[in-house]
Order: C-alpha cells, then structure tokens, then sequence
C-alpha cells in the first residue's frame, strides 16, 4: 500500500546499528572459530565418516536397481580395461623396481616410510581444492609434509596439523604456485593451480610440448605432478597457455600417503 | 522462528554432506528470504574453519567468503528496508 502521509526521517541510527552488529559478530565469530579450531573438525569429523559410508552404500543400491543388460555391458567393458591396465602395470613394475634402486643408491637407503591416510573430505564438498585426511600430530604428521596418491602421483602437501586430522592443500589449488619439470625436454616451469584439478603453465612459443606430456616434480624421485590436456597459442603471442589436468580424480580420492 | 531454526539444521548438514554449489546457494537465499540473517556470518566462519587451508585470525579477516556474506548482508538492509516501505 503506497503511503499517502510524510514519512518520518529513516533512522540512519537503527542501520548503522546493525551494521555495527554484523561487523561485531564476524569479529567475536572469527576469533572464537580460530581458537575452537581443533575441536571444531574433531567433532565434525565422525560425521564425514559416516557420510562416506553411507554415500558408498548408497551407490551400491543404485546400481542394485540398474537393467541387468546396463550392468553387463559395463562388465564387458571394466573387464577389457583390467586386462590391458594389467599389461601397463606389469611393466611399470619393472621400471618402478629399477627408479627404486636408483633412488637408493643417490639417497642411501632408510628415506622413511610412507603414512597412510584415509580422506575424510575432498572437493567438491569442499569449495578449495583442500582434503582434510585423518592422521595428524598424534601419527608424526608435520607440516611440509609430501601428500601421494597410492599410484605414486603426487599431489599436495599438509599446511595445517591437528590432533587426529591433517588439511593438505593440493598443487592445483587456485592461487597455488609450484616448481616442476617438463618431461619432454626437462624445461623448468612454474604450475600455477586454477582449482578443481586443474593447472595452467605459461611457456615460450618454442617450447615443444603436446597433449598428453608429463610435467614433473623438479627433485630427485620426479614425482608425476600433471599431465598435459591442451596447448593455447595464437599467431601472435610469444608464449604458449598449456593447460594441465592432476593425475588424480581430486573428487572421489579416498587413500593417500604422506611422507617426510 | 520456527523456519528459522530449521534453517540452521539444514545448513548445517548440508555443509557437512553436500558439494559446496549446493551449501552456498542455500546459505544466501537464506540471507534472501530471512530478515537480518546474521547467522549466515557463523556458518560462513564454519565453512572456512572446516575447509579451508589458511589458518589465523588475520587469514580468516580476510577471507572471501566472509567478505561477501558480510557484504550481501550489508546491502539488503537498505534495499529490503526500502521493499518493506514501499510495498
């Protein structure tokens, strides 16, 4: 109803009030989070545990109800996979066996053992390319700390230690710069993170580099770090864009290890 | 009040099970549909306390999501003031 009276004079005193009010609880909040910090994912995190059993569960039921052709064609076709991924494997063994030797020999044996990690949280529930996994001070986790796929990728390291529970920030996070090494041709290049697993490396037009190269860790063990999706270049810039995916499915991660 | 509390029950769980699209669409059309949501705020600080990297009060100050619920808070007073008026 539109008024038809003069309105009073709005009180600029009651909003700005209220601003005051706003700004003051983001203050009192931010300190009290940070302090209750600890706690705080100490308790949510049995939550995220039954929440990935749960979501494993159900995922199990859906498939129950799929047509029994849908299920086996996918069966045919997972089968095929494992046959030829068995053949990669084997022979990957062979050289992992061989870089292993090498490695000792370069370092000395006794390097350290690797620390298992169950994941407790990973995008997209989290809107960082940030996992939270569920060993910490308690297990000997440090910061700094190296973060692997069990497939040997690496692919982050711990920026926050907890009791029971770690955060590592992933290579990819956006913002996140990272030495690393292109395989073809050893060329040092910085990856820069642009979220979501994803990675953007700037190069000179001369560079070669095509889809589907390894880009690596710059130290001794050449970690895989990204693998090479698409190469931008117009006729007139003098660099190349490459973009670069993570070796690992940051969404559906559910093991790692952490070394020294 | 009644919506209003079952709003914090479903924020909650929801930034506990869901992806991050789904928690922060709901966290502001709740600062849409409520009058004054301050609560938006402590489930902002949740959301960063749990899933983000940065540590510290300083890193927490500045942390985006923090400054856009603070200022889409901040803008609807006037404007809903405003609705409110002259509806």
């Amino acid at each position: 109803m539109k008024a038809t009276y003069l309105l009073r004079n709005r009180s600029r005193q009651a909003s700005a009030r209220k601003v005051f009010l706003l700004v003051g609880i983001l203050l009192i909040g931010v300190i009290v989070f940070s302090i209750l910090r600890g706690p705080i994912i100490r308790a949510v995190s049995p939550l995220w545990l039954a929440e990935n059993v749960v979501s494993g569960s159900l995922g199990k039921i859906v498939m129950h109800f799929q047509s029994q052709k849908v299920l086996m064609e996918k069966n045919i076709n997972l089968e095929n996979q494992v046959i030829s991924l068995e053949a990669h494997v084997a022979l990957l063994e062979r050289y992992e066996n061989e870089r292993v030797s090498l490695l000792e020999l370069l370092r000395g044996k006794g390097s350290g053992t690797a620390l298992a990690a169950g994941v407790l949280t990973h995008p997209p529930q989290s809107p960082y390319d940030v996992i939270v996994i569920d060993v910490g001070s308690n297990q000997a986790v440090h910061v700094g700390e190296r973060v692997f796929l069990p497939e040997g990728a690496l692919i982050g390291r711990v920026v926050e230690v907890l009791a029971s529970e770690s955060k590592v920030k992933l290579f990819s996070a956006s913002g996140e710069e990272t030495n690393a090494v292109l395989e073809r041709g050893s060329f040092p290049v910085v990856l820069s993170g642009s979220g979501g697993g994803n990675f953007m490396v700037k190069v000179t037009r001369d560079t070669e580099v095509v889809k589907g190269d390894a880009i690596l860790s710059p130290n001794v063990d050449s970690r895989l770090l990204a693998i090479v999706e698409e190469v931008n270049l117009k006729s007139t810039d003098s660099f190349k864009e490459v973009l670069a995916r993570s070796p690992a499915n940051i969404f559906t991660i559910r093991f790692v290890y952490v070394t020294p | 009040m009644t919506r209003r509390v079952i709003s914090y029950g479903a924020l909650f769980l929801l930034i506990i099970v869901a992806p991050y699209w789904l928690y922060l669409g709901a966290l502001f059309v709740a600062v849409l549909i409520f009058p004054l949501y301050w609560e938006a705020i402590i489930f902002a600080i949740l959301i960063n306390t749990l899933y983000s990297a940065n540590s510290g009060i300083l890193a927490a100050l500045t942390a985006p999501l923090l400054l856009v619920t603070l200022g889409m808070l901040i803008l609807l007073l006037p404007i809903k003031s405003y609705l409110r008026t002259n509806a």
